[in-house]
């Protein structure tokens, strides 16, 4: 092999930077190679200059840290407990707080859905004037409801509940849990309801209509 | 233990197995905790630059890719996986943020270390020595990025070059062809400066 082989070892002859099997081979080598022996000793001095040099290392600034925390802040919108541990407090305080008025809300609505299931337990059955829940406050309304059987149609109840959520919050939460809690209002269906003047009737007197769905 | 900046033992060769000190502070720094992220800052903050520094041979560079460096470490530590060596990932990062520098031409010009470094020698030698190292470092902006980084890893941060190889993402082979190119343009640039007697 010719010596221009071995210049690539003799540069790497730092431990761990040849195998065993090449340190071999560029030992046989050299004990039979001046020039390269030669450039071996160059190398070693070139060596010596690199040692120097790694011994001199620029001075750190006294601020270098100050500094890296500061940029690490200003960086950090997106996990802003990282620079003020006041506002993380706060901030877990407001989500408490939240998390308090939710459940509030949440055991709210449980005992209003309780009170609706037991008036519903009370008064099983299809949604007529002889088993009534709304039309029975219709009833009271007009003689003619007493008399008759009636239902209502679905469109006629998204007619009223929809005059319903103009009203208030409170009220369309009823109107939900109404629809979601008793079957027979998502099961309506008579051709031969309330007219257009009950429905007018019902519109006007909504107040009324409310308060007997707040009592249910 | 070899020594490092500002004189204390050097972090990168002390934390072979993440220690069980750093490993402590790795755990509360992946949950977010502010103090052990600070530890972790000024446990590492001194070797990071002075690598920095030796790669971009400007301080104004070095000082913005260690801050860099610890923003990508802050937003990505919680991934960390601690079976990994930390000082290996930690110079990844900064290297590759170097690397960038090196490949920018935005770079500021080179600017040889203060003059206040202290040495332990003679006057006069400590001059000699001083030009001799300066010259190294200003040829050595004449590398390849890749030589260059290799250079500094294995030669100036003694770095053994498996782990040179583990933190440039390069096979041993490339890293080995590197530091050969990197030493053979150095030491013939040297040669050519001492022929002509000048920088």
């Amino acid at each position: 092999m010719k010596c221009n082989s071995y210049k690539q070892m003799l540069h790497l002859n730092r431990p761990g930077e040849l195998s065993e099997r090449e340190q071999k081979r560029l030992a046989r080598h050299l004990a039979s190679c001046g020039p390269c022996r030669e450039l071996q000793k160059e190398l070693q001095a070139s060596r010596n200059t690199l040692t120097t040099l790694k011994n001199i290392e620029p001075p750190v600034p006294g601020t270098l840290n100050a500094e890296i925390l500061a940029a690490v802040r200003r960086a950090d919108s997106r996990r802003e407990s990282f620079p003020a541990p006041r506002f993380r407090t706060a901030l877990a305080g407001i989500t408490l707080l939240l998390i308090g008025l939710f459940l509030v809300q949440q055991i709210v609505i449980l005992q209003k859905v309780a009170l609706l299931e037991e008036s519903m337990a009370r008064r099983p059955g299809p949604l007529t004037t002889k088993n009534p829940i709304l039309p029975m406050a219709l009833a009271n309304m007009t003689q003619k409801m007493k008399e008759e059987p009636i239902t209502i149609s679905r469109d006629r109840l998204k007619a009223l509940i929809k005059a319903y959520k103009k009203t208030q919050k409170e009220n369309k939460m009823l109107i939900r849990l109404l629809r979601k809690t008793y079957p027979g209002f998502q099961n309506l269906d008579f051709q031969d309801g309330l007219d257009s003047g009950e429905i007018e009737y019902l519109l006007k007197n909504r107040e009324r209509v409310l308060d007997f769905i707040k009592k249910i | 233990m070899k020594k490092g900046g500002n004189g204390n033992p050097n972090p990168i060769q002390g934390d072979e197995h993440n220690a069980p000190g750093l490993y402590q502070i790795l755990i509360n720094s992946k949950t977010g905790d502010p103090k052990a992220f600070q530890k972790l800052v000024e446990h590492y903050s001194s070797y990071l630059y002075i690598l920095a520094y030796r790669l971009l041979d400007n301080p104004e560079d070095a000082g913005d890719a260690v801050q860099e460096t610890f923003i990508k470490v802050w937003k990505h530590i919680s991934k960390f996986d601690l079976n990994r060596k930390f000082s290996t990932w930690l110079y990844r990062i900064v290297t590759n943020i170097c690397f960038d520098y090196l490949r920018s031409r935005k770079r500021k010009p080179y600017e040889p270390y203060p003059e206040d470094i202290p040495m332990d020698y003679d006057p006069q030698d400590t001059q000699i020595i001083r030009d001799r190292a300066d010259l190294v470092k200003k040829l050595a902006g004449e590398l390849t990025p890749k030589q260059k980084i290799v250079f500094v890893l294995r030669d100036l941060q003694d770095l053994d070059i498996k782990e040179v190889a583990s933190i440039t993402g390069m096979s041993l082979g490339t890293v080995k062809s590197n530091l050969y190119y990197a030493r053979r343009n150095l030491r013939e640039r040297l040669e050519q400066m001492d022929r002509w007697g000048g920088n």
